[in-house]
C-alpha cells in the first residue's frame, strides 16, 4: 500500500517539525517538503509504470464495511500530482514568508494535515474515506484561517468558514449514506459504474450537492471564500484557489460518469454553477483589495467549472481546473510578495512596483494573462477547449453567460495586473523592499507550466482524456473556428470593460441597494437566531437553581421510557417476595434510610441516610452473589458522603434556610413522579423473561479473553469501548468540575474569619 | 462543618492509606480473574487519598499526589486509548489486546498484557476525577 502510507507521511512529519522547530528552525521547511517530494515522485513513477498502481484499501471498521480505499487511476494521479507539486513551492515560498520561526514551523504543520487530507480526498475510491478526509481538509482550513489567532476578524472568518463547509458536509454524509443504501456499496467507481435511480437517489444527490457546493463556494454559500482571505497568503493560495476549494469540483467530477444525464444533475448543478459565475466576476471587478479580487475571481472560476460539469463536460472542467490551479496560486503567491514588500495590497495605494520587481511583474503578467484566456498560455487553451464543447453541444444560453462573465474575467485580470504593478498619475511610487528568491521561485515555476502547457498542451490533453474518458479539443492554434471568434470577441469586450469601468479605484456597492438580502447577511441572521433560542432555552431550564436543575434532569431522564410504557405495559406479576429471607432486613433497612433521609432536619445527617441505603443495596448484591458490584458500590457510597460533607461544609446546615426557588408541592410531584417510573422499571425489567443467550456467550468466551472474572472481562474486552466512553465522560466531568468549581470559602467560613 | 486537624485521624491516616494504596493496587492487577479491575482499584486508591486529606489537609493532600489531577485525567485516558491503538497496530481492531506470558521459577506464570494499560487508564482516571473533586470542593481543616 505505498500511496496509502504517502498520505500518512504528511502526518508523520508533523512530530518532526514539532520536534526540530525549537532548536533547528531552519530544518523545519526541508523536513516539511519531504512528504511532497515523495508523493511526486510516487505519483510519476505509479504514471510511468515503474510502480503498480490501482486499488489499495485498508480495512478501518469491518463490522461496519468501512474501508479506506485509494484509487490510482490517471484522474487521481493527476490530482494528487497538482496538491503535492503546488504543496512543495508554497512550502519553499512560506520559508521565506514566514520571518518568525514559530509561526513558520505552526504553518507547516497545519498546512502537512491539510495536505493529508485533500491527496486523500482526491484519490479516494470510497464514500466514507472520502469523507474522512474531506473533513480533515475542513479542519486544517479552521486552522489556517485562523492562524492569527489574536485577531478577533481571523477568528470570526475560520468560524464562518467551518460552519458553513461542515454543515455541508453533513448534508454530504446523509447523502452518501442515502447512496450506499441505494446502490449497496460504497465504492465510488461501483456505484457510477451501475448508477441506481429513484426518489432515494435524487435525495441524496441533493444532499451531496450542499457538500459540493459549500467546499467549492458556490452560491449562495460563497461568502465564506472571501472572508477566508484573513488566512495567510501561502494558505490562501493553496486551499483557497488551488486544492481545498476544488474538493466539490473533484467530487462532482467523481460522480459525473454516473448521474450527469439525469434531470436533477443538469439543471441543479448547470444553474448554481452559471450564477455562481457571473455574480462573482461582477463582484470581482469591484475589490479594491487585490486578495479580494483574486478571492471572488475563484468564486467566479469555479462556477465556471459547475456549470461545465453540469452539462457533463468533465473534459473541459478537468481541463479548466488544471489551468485555474496554476495561475491562481501564483497570482495568491504574488499578492503576498508585494503586500510583504510594500505594506499594501489595495488598489489604488501602489504605483510603479512594476519597475521595482520586474521578475515577479513578469511572472504576474503571465498568470493574470492566464486568467483572462490570452495566447499562449494554458488558460487561453482550457477556455477555448471550454468554448469549443459548448459550441459543439449547441449550449448556447450557458455559452452566453460564460462568455459574458469571461469578459469580466478579463476585465478583472487587468484591473489586478495594472493595479499591483502599473503606475498611476498622481501616486508617489511606493518603496518596495527586496523580495526573497525563495518566495519568487514558486510564482515563476508556476508561470513557466502554464506557458509551456500552452505552448504543447498535447500531454495535458491526453491526460484529461485519459482521466476522465472524454475527448477536449486542446490546441493552441484551432484555426479560424467559431470558439476562437468568441475568445476574440470575450477579450476585446473585456478590454473595454476595464477601460470603461475596471480603472475606477473607488466602488459603493453599498450605495447600490439591492432588493436581495445578501448571503452572509443571511448567515449572520440565522447565527445569531441560533445563539438567541439557545439564550432562551438556557435561561429556563438552567436559572441557577439546583432544585430546578435537578427537576428538569429527573424528569427528561424518565420522562421518555415512561411515555413508552403507557401504550406497551403488560404487567404479568409473579414475582416472589424475596429470594432469601436476608434480602427482607436489607430491603427494610433501604427503606429507612430513605425515609429517614426526608425526614432529618439536618443536611448531613441526610446525606448519612442516603449513604445507609446505599449500603443495604451493596448488600443486596452479595446476597444475589455478585461481589464486583458490591464492591464498587460500597466504595461509590462512601467516597460520595465524604464528597458529600465537602459540599455541605458550603450549605446551611439545615433544611429550608433559604428561600425555596422551585415549590414545595412541584416538588412532592416530581419525586413522585420519579418514584413511581422507577418501582415501575424494576418491575418491569425483573418479570421479563430474560435472553441468556448474550450473557451465557460472554461466560463462555471469557476465558477466552484471557480472564477469570466474567464482569471485568465484559468491562475491558467486550465492552471495552463503552468503558472507554466512560472514563471519557468521567474525564470531562472531571475538567467540568476542575473548571466550574473555583475554591471558595463557605459562607460559614468567612463569616467566622471576619 | 469545619475540619479540624485531629492527632487520633493522623495516625490512622498513616497506617490506613499505604494499605488501601496496596489493596487498590492489588485490586488493580487481579481484576481480571477476581473481583477488582480499574475502576474499583482507582476507587480504593481515591478513598485513601480522600483520608489523607481529612488527616492532613491540602499541602499534605499535595505531598501525596504531587502531580496535577486534571493532567493525570488526561494521561489516564491517552493511556487507555494508547492500549486500544496498541491491538491496532498488532493487526487487530482497537481495544483488542496483546498478551505475553512467561513462567518464572518460584513466582510462578506471570501475564503481562496490553489489557493492564488499559484497566489502568481507567484507574488513573478515577483517582484524577476524585482528586479534582476534593482539591476543588474540600475545606481545609485549620
Amino acid at each position: 500500500m505505498p500511496f496509502i502510507l504517502s498520505i500518512a507521511a504528511y502526518v508523520a512529519v508533523i512530530p518532526l517539525i514539532w520536534g526540530v522547530s525549537g532548536r533547528f528552525p531552519r530544518a523545519v521547511a526541508p523536513i516539511s517538503s519531504l512528504p511532497y517530494v515523495a508523493q511526486l515522485i510516487l505519483v510519476s513513477s505509479i504514471a510511468l509504470g515503474w510502480v503498480p498502481g490501482g486499488y489499495e484499501s485498508i480495512d478501518w471498521i469491518p463490522s461496519l464495511g468501512v474501508t479506506i480505499a485509494v484509487s490510482t487511476d490517471t484522474f487521481a494521479l493527476l490530482l494528487a500530482a497538482i496538491v503535492a507539486g503546488i504543496g512543495l513551492l508554497i512550502v519553499v515560498y512560506s520559508a521565506g514568508y514566514f520571518a518568525d520561526p514559530s509561526r513558520r514551523s505552526r504553518f507547516l504543520a497545519q498546512m502537512s494535515l491539510f495536505s493529508a487530507g485533500m491527496v486523500g480526498v482526491v484519490t479516494s475510491d470510497e464514500l466514507l474515506g472520502l469523507f474522512v478526509f474531506w473533513e480533515i481538509t475542513t479542519v486544517a482550513s479552521y486552522l489556517l484561517i485562523g492562524f492569527d489567532d489574536e485577531k478577533a476578524e481571523a477568528r470570526a472568518s475560520a468560524l464562518q468558514a467551518i460552519l458553513v463547509t461542515t454543515s455541508g458536509g453533513l448534508a454530504m454524509l446523509a447523502g452518501f449514506v442515502l447512496m450506499a443504501m441505494a446502490s449497496g456499496t460504497t465504492r465510488i467507481s461501483t456505484i457510477v459504474a451501475d448508477p441506481p435511480t429513484g426518489t432515494m437517489v435524487s435525495v441524496a444527490l441533493v444532499l451531496i450537492f450542499l457538500g459540493a457546493f459549500t467546499k467549492s463556494a458556490q452560491f449562495p454559500f460563497h461568502f465564506w471564500l472571501p472572508g477566508a482571505m484573513a488566512a495567510p497568503t501561502p494558505a490562501s493560495a493553496y486551499l483557497h484557489s488551488a486544492t481545498m476549494v476544488k474538493a466539490g469540483i473533484v467530487l462532482l467530477l467523481l460522480l459525473a460518469p454516473g448521474f450527469a444525464t439525469t434531470f436533477l444533475w443538469i439543471w441543479v448543478v448547470t444553474a448554481t454553477g452559471l450564477i455562481t459565475m457571473a455574480l462573482g466576476a461582477i463582484t470581482a471587478l469591484t475589490q479594491r483589495d487585490l486578495k479580494l479580487l483574486l478571492a471572488y475571481g475563484t468564486v467566479s472560476q469555479l462556477g465556471f467549472m459547475t456549470a461545465l460539469i453540469g452539462l457533463g463536460f468533465t473534459g473541459a472542467a478537468l481541463a479548466v481546473l488544471v489551468a485555474h490551479s496554476l495561475f491562481k496560486a501564483a497570482l495568491f503567491l504574488i499578492v503576498g510578495i508585494v503586500d510583504k514588500a510594500t505594506g499594501t495590497r489595495q488598489i489604488g495605494e501602489l504605483s510603479g512596483v512594476g519597475a521595482r520587481m520586474p521578475i515577479v511583474a513578469v511572472a504576474g503578467a503571465i498568470a493574470a494573462g492566464s486568467m483572462a484566456g490570452l495566447p499562449p498560455l494554458l488558460g487561453f487553451v482550457t477556455k477555448e477547449g471550454a468554448f469549443d464543447t459548448l459550441i459543439g453541444a449547441e449550449d448556447w444560453l450557458p455559452l452566453a453567460v460564460i462568455a459574458v462573465s469571461s469578459a469580466l474575467t478579463v476585465a478583472y485580470a487587468a484591473r489586478w495586473w495594472f493595479g499591483a504593478f502599473g503606475s498611476t498619475k498622481g501616486i508617489s511610487p511606493v518603496t518596495a523592499a527586496q523580495s526573497k528568491t525563495s518566495m519568487v521561485l514558486a510564482p515563476v515555476a508556476l508561470g513557466v507550466l502554464t506557458v509551456s502547457f500552452g505552448i504543447d498542451p498535447r500531454p495535458m490533453a491526453a491526460a484529461v482524456e485519459h482521466a476522465v474518458g472524454q475527448n477536449v479539443k486542446l490546441v493552441l492554434w484551432p484555426g479560424f473556428t467559431p470558439a476562437l471568434a468568441v475568445s476574440s470577441i470575450v477579450v476585446a469586450a473585456g478590454v473595454w470593460l476595464y477601460l470603461a469601468r475596471g480603472r475606477q479605484t473607488e466602488f459603493h456597492p453599498e450605495r447600490r441597494r439591492t432588493p436581495f438580502p445578501r448571503a452572509a447577511d443571511v448567515y449572520t441572521a440565522s447565527l445569531r437566531g441560533l445563539l438567541r433560542t439557545a439564550d432562551a432555552v438556557t435561561g429556563v431550564v438552567q436559572n441557577g437553581s439546583l432544585p430546578v436543575y435537578l427537576a428538569v434532569i429527573v424528569v427528561s431522564v424518565l420522562a421518555v421510557p415512561a411515555a413508552t410504557w403507557l401504550f406497551t405495559w403488560n404487567p404479568s406479576l409473579s414475582l416472589p417476595v424475596w429470594n432469601h429471607p436476608s434480602e427482607l432486613v436489607l430491603g427494610v433497612i433501604a427503606a429507612a434510610g430513605a425515609v429517614a433521609a426526608t425526614r432529618v432536619q439536618r443536611r448531613m445527617a441526610a446525606a448519612l441516610m442516603i449513604g445507609v441505603v446505599g449500603y443495604a443495596i451493596a448488600g443486596i448484591y452479595v446476597v444475589f452473589s455478585a461481589p464486583d458490584l458490591a464492591l464498587t458500590q460500597l466504595l461509590i457510597e462512601t467516597l460520595t458522603v465524604g464528597l458529600f460533607a465537602f459540599v455541605l461544609a458550603k450549605l446551611p446546615r439545615r433544611f429550608g434556610a433559604e428561600p425555596r426557588s422551585l415549590p414545595f408541592r412541584a416538588r412532592i410531584a416530581v419525586a413522585l413522579f420519579a418514584g413511581i417510573v422507577v418501582v415501575l422499571a424494576a418491575l418491569a425489567t425483573s418479570t421479563v423473561v430474560p435472553n441468556r443467550s448474550v450473557a451465557d456467550e460472554y461466560i463462555a468466551r471469557a476465558s477466552d479473553a484471557g480472564g477469570k472474572n466474567v464482569v471485568n472481562v465484559v468491562l475491558t474486552n467486550f465492552r471495552a469501548l463503552d468503558t472507554l466512553g466512560e472514563i471519557t465522560v468521567l474525564a470531562a466531568a472531571g475538567i467540568g468540575i476542575g473548571a466550574l468549581v473555583r475554591p471558595v470559602r463557605s459562607r460559614r467560613e468567612r463569616g467566622e474569619a471576619s | 462543618m469545619r475540619m479540624r486537624f485531629s492527632p487520633f485521624l493522623a495516625t490512622g491516616a498513616q497506617t490506613m492509606v499505604p494499605t488501601l494504596m496496596l489493596f487498590s493496587v492489588y485490586l488493580l492487577v487481579v481484576g481480571h480473574d477476581v473481583p477488582g479491575g480499574g475502576f474499583a482499584g482507582g476507587l480504593i486508591a481515591s478513598s485513601g487519598l480522600l483520608l489523607v486529606f481529612l488527616a492532613f489537609g491540602r499541602r499534605g493532600l499535595r505531598r501525596a499526589f504531587p502531580i496535577d489531577p486534571e493532567t493525570a485525567m488526561g494521561f489516564g485516558l491517552v493511556l487507555a486509548i494508547a492500549a486500544g491503538v496498541i491491538g491496532l497496530a498488532f493487526g487487530g481492531t482497537f481495544l483488542t489486546y496483546e498478551y505475553a506470558q512467561w513462567t518464572v521459577p518460584v513466582i510462578g506464570d506471570i501475564k503481562v498484557s496490553t489489557l493492564l494499560a488499559f484497566d489502568l487508564g481507567v484507574y488513573i482516571v478515577v483517582v484524577g476525577l476524585v482528586t479534582t473533586s476534593i482539591f476543588k470542593l474540600g475545606s481545609d481543616p485549620s
